[in-house]
């Protein structure tokens, strides 16, 4: 019982630092940390963001495209920025765990890719949990 | 009507300063016209298709999870290069980098092409 309660105070930790960086940027509305197949380990989301961008099959669309992009002949697939009209969406692999971050069309793109950027020590770690043990 | 030689020489001019090619193809991933400044691995045609179907994915997950929200640009990072895509009309316009060159300027070069064959493809008609 105790390691299950110290697992959820982590949790707690882990979505309040990521709610953190969400704020520290103007528009970027939530973000997902995700394995390689689309499965969330964390999610953060402000009230504007939609509920159906939080889903695991808006997520897995990203693993799809990635296998893709890493048949053009331009190397291992890294990050994938689609700007819609009102929303702009960000997927970053990195260590075998995707972080998804969803802004608005307003939000400077580079400043979201750098949120991502500095969540990469965080992942580092998480990744210890979700890569298949070989 | 649409002509293939200058279609052509209009896409080359951006291939400049580690732009290495630039496709213009169908949403269906049917290629339009090409240039490559270099002869790569990828059939052009394979890339097309590729790219096309990437950009299907999210374009179907913009109308699906994002309200209905319309895609209307991509830009790809890879190990050994980028790669923006952008709608012009009912076509994409697809250009591929070196990793040297930066997002920034990829992204002026597709807008300023957009801007270019925008008016000239749309007199075409249901290309």
């Amino acid at each position: 019982l105790d390691s299950l309660l110290q697992e959820i105070s982590i949790m707690e930790e882990l979505k309040q630092l990521l709610h953190d960086y969400m704020t520290s940027v103007p528009g970027v509305l939530g973000i997902i940390l995700s394995d390689k197949e689309g499965i969330p380990i964390i999610r953060c989301k402000l009230d504007e963001c939609p509920d159906s961008a939080m889903k695991t099959q808006f997520i897995s669309a990203h693993c799809t495209a990635a296998e893709q992009a890493n048949k053009l002949g331009m190397g291992t697939n890294e990050t994938i920025m689609a700007v819609y009209k009102n929303f702009q969406v960000l997927h970053m692999n990195h260590a075998g765990v995707v972080i998804s971050v969803i802004a608005t069309a307003d939000a400077v793109l580079n400043e979201v890719k750098s949120t991502a950027e500095k969540l990469k020590p965080l992942v580092q770690d998480i990744s210890l949990a979700v890569i298949d043990p070989v | 009507m649409l002509k293939p030689r200058v279609l052509t020489d209009v896409l080359a001019q951006v291939t400049t300063e580690g732009v290495d090619s630039c496709f213009l193809f169908r949403s269906d991933g049917t290629l339009i016209a090409h240039y490559c400044l270099t002869s790569s691995g990828t059939d052009p045609r394979v890339g097309s298709a590729i790219a096309s179907n990437i950009w299907a994915l999210y374009h179907k997950n913009g109308r699906g999870s994002l309200d209905e929200d319309r895609l209307q640009m991509m830009m790809l990072e890879c190990d050994e290069g980028k790669i923006v895509m952008k709608l012009i009309n009912n076509l994409i316009l697809c250009i591929c980098a070196k990793q040297s060159v930066e997002m920034g300027m990829l992204g002026k070069k597709c807008d300023a092409l957009v801007e270019y064959l925008e008016e000239p493809l749309k007199k075409v008609g249901n290309l």
